[in-house]
């Protein structure tokens, strides 16, 4: 999943800014996948690990952006380096300074602990729904955010 | 020129030719009583250029401050209509007594008054050879009434005239704008008010602090109303103890209050107040804010009671306006805390609503999943639940929820406890996706989708064996 170190990396020059609904950078929730395959020299992840992905997803090259499709268009957008938002980089943000940026408390928390060690710390995901948005503090900070549109209750 | 193409009025270059072009083309016909379309063609010069020549604006001063009743009228045009025009180059380069009557003369001339009449009226209103002051000498000595009994005598006679000057600024400013004569005065009045509002408020929160002014010849000083701590006049840095830290700290805040009600600046205030406030211990300082918020809104700390009845100094990290809610954060007994307050327009000020530790103690030896609510209402409820937005991962089997392994690794080492957790996580992806398919929507499908997804992410990267300490740049 790494990038080649010869590719070009459009990933680290767009500001990746969020604007809730609607889109992440440049990506735009449900569009199709292939708008920006070149563009943003996306590739397809392909899983090396234990664990295999539930959904196909593309990762743009060093950007920490990860776009999961579904019948090849944008159905949410996952960042764990870099989303703007009012100005402010959410990654690394604790929960407070998060709940005033995004002026919302979560609807719903779900705590992970995910390691065997006594003394680690657990992961925990707090939903926005009206927002749309999905984000994972650890150790108290803001791990990754995890944006798609307002979907209609019926599938 | 007239066109203005090409005018840069920061160029020394191109003001000089401006004011050149004023001098040769409008100056003399001004001065002599121009006819209606030279004032036409000079405040379209100003408008298109951004530039008031100097000359110009002598010329209207003049114009509007001389004996002259055909002068001062064509004064009056010439400043409303370059005022509408570029209200800041006027406010800028036009003596301030000369628009006060610019102002209220061109207002009654709007009013379609013949020119003679305008001016009597003006001249009515604002005497010519009358001072310009916003107090007249009966409201002058009620205002040194109030500010003795304020401020005690010495500090009045001492701040007296500047606040007089400050009034008789506005004033004529409010003048100059058009506001007729009897709305400015009420105006000032109105401020005056306000401001002796704010401190007998202030006095108010002082009096519950447990504070009261006397008279100490001549100067009002603070004191504790305790009589014993009265005795108590060692100097703070002698005696140091809370009670003279809160006469100082009230002290001060009372000062920086008052001057900042009357506009003045209190940044030499504000700075002795911060540093007497740094040289205490959290402890005073929680005491203090809590009896005085106001001082500490300023430096935006705030006295927080948990719910044990303990109370705690907590910072303001973040401030929502469009919901009038702000988020603190603050160490207390059990760890750091986090404050959310909202605005009660009731009590005028910021009430707690909710009160929550930062770092939660360990829950136990789970595998998955505690929840809390947080007052919206839509929380899934018990460990392990699928009700509510049925998006919570599914109850773990109890002989899953055995305790953790010994630490096998060192913090801030590369780590990673390796197959175990990877494995752990496999099981509750696996559960998630049970959950996916049976999900009701889409919205529910991708908020299982983001969640099972961030797991992978995670038990992939503590594979790899990152060292969280460095994780966030």
């Amino acid at each position: 999943m790494e990038s080649g170190t010869s590719d070009p990396k459009p990933g680290l020059d767009l500001s990746w800014d969020w604007v809730p609904n609607e889109r992440v950078g440049p990506i735009r929730f449900d569009a199709p996948i292939e708008d920006y395959l070149e563009e943003l020299n996306l590739r397809k992840a392909i899983d090396k690990g234990t664990i295999a992905a539930v959904q196909e997803h593309y990762e743009v090259p060093d950007a920490g952006i990860d776009i999961y499709v579904e019948d090849n268009r944008v159905d949410w957008v996952r960042c764990d380096r870099s989303l703007h938002f009012r100005g402010h980089n959410l990654i690394g943000v604790n929960e407070a300074v998060l709940e005033s940026l995004l002026g919302a408390k979560p609807d719903q928390r779900e705590e992970f602990d995910l390691s065997e060690e006594d003394d680690k710390a657990s992961y925990e995901a707090l939903d926005y729904d009206a927002l749309s948005v999905q984000v994972w503090m650890f150790e108290g900070q803001v791990e990754s955010v995890s944006c798609s549109r307002d979907e209609e209750e019926s599938d | 020129m007239s066109g203005g193409v090409g005018f840069d009025a920061g160029n020394p270059q191109n003001r000089r030719a401006a004011d050149t072009f004023y001098e040769q083309t409008y100056g003399p016909a001004l001065r002599a009583g121009a006819p209606a379309e030279v004032l036409d063609q000079v405040v379209s010069m100003v408008a298109k250029t951004g530039y008031l020549p100097p000359r110009l604006a002598k010329d209207t001063t003049g114009l509007l401050l001389g004996g002259d009743a055909a002068g001062q009228v064509q004064g009056a045009e010439l400043y409303g209509r370059l005022r509408e025009a570029a209200p800041a180059l006027v406010e800028e380069a036009i003596d301030l007594e000369a628009r006060a009557r610019g102002g209220v003369l061109k207002r009654w001339l709007e009013m379609g008054l013949p020119p003679l009449d305008a001016l009597r009226h003006a001249e009515t209103e604002l005497p010519s050879d009358g001072a310009l002051h916003a107090l007249d000498d009966e409201e002058t000595t009620l205002f040194q009434r109030d500010l003795r009994r304020g401020f005690g005598d010495a500090a009045a006679r001492r701040i007296l005239g500047g606040l007089l000057d400050t009034f008789d600024q506005r004033y004529l400013e409010l003048l100059s704008d058009g506001v007729p004569k009897k709305q400015a005065d009420l105006f000032i009045q109105r401020d005056i008010g306000r401001s002796f509002i704010k401190l007998e408020q202030f006095d108010a929160q002082l009096a519950d602090a447990g504070f009261v002014w006397v008279e100490r010849d001549g100067e009002r000083v603070l004191v504790p109303s305790d009589a014993r701590l009265q005795k108590m006049a060692a100097p703070i840095a002698v005696a140091g103890g809370a009670a003279l830290l809160f006469t100082a700290a009230a002290a001060l805040s009372y000062s920086i209050q008052v001057s900042e009600s009357f506009g003045f600046d209190v940044s030499d205030e504000r700075r002795d107040l911060s540093e007497l406030l740094n040289s205490v211990s959290v402890e005073t300082k929680t005491l203090l804010f809590d009896a005085m918020p106001l001082v500490g809104e300023w430096f935006d700390q705030v006295a927080v009671e948990l719910e044990s009845g303990e109370k705690i100094l907590a910072e303001v990290v973040g401030t929502d306006h469009q919901v009038k809610q702000r988020y603190l954060e603050g160490r207390g007994p059990d760890g750091t805390y986090l404050v959310t307050q909202a605005f009660d327009w009731i009590a005028d000020g910021y009430v707690t609503r909710t009160i929550r530790l930062k770092d939660d103690p360990p829950r136990g030896p789970t595998l998955s999943a505690s929840s809390s609510d947080e007052g919206t209402g839509t929380e899934s409820g018990a460990e392990g639940s699928s009700e509510g937005t049925g998006a919570s991962t599914p109850a773990v089997p109890e002989e899953k929820k055995t305790g953790k392994k010994a630490r096998d690794s060192v913090k801030n080492e590369p780590h990673g406890d390796g197959g175990r957790a990877m494995e752990k996580a496999k099981k509750q992806i696996e559960a998630i996706e049970i959950q996916i398919k049976n999900a009701k929507n889409k919205k529910e499908k991708n908020l299982l989708r983001k969640k099972a997804e961030n797991i992978r992410k995670a038990a992939e990267k503590d594979q790899k064996g990152a060292t969280h300490g460095i994780r966030h740049k």
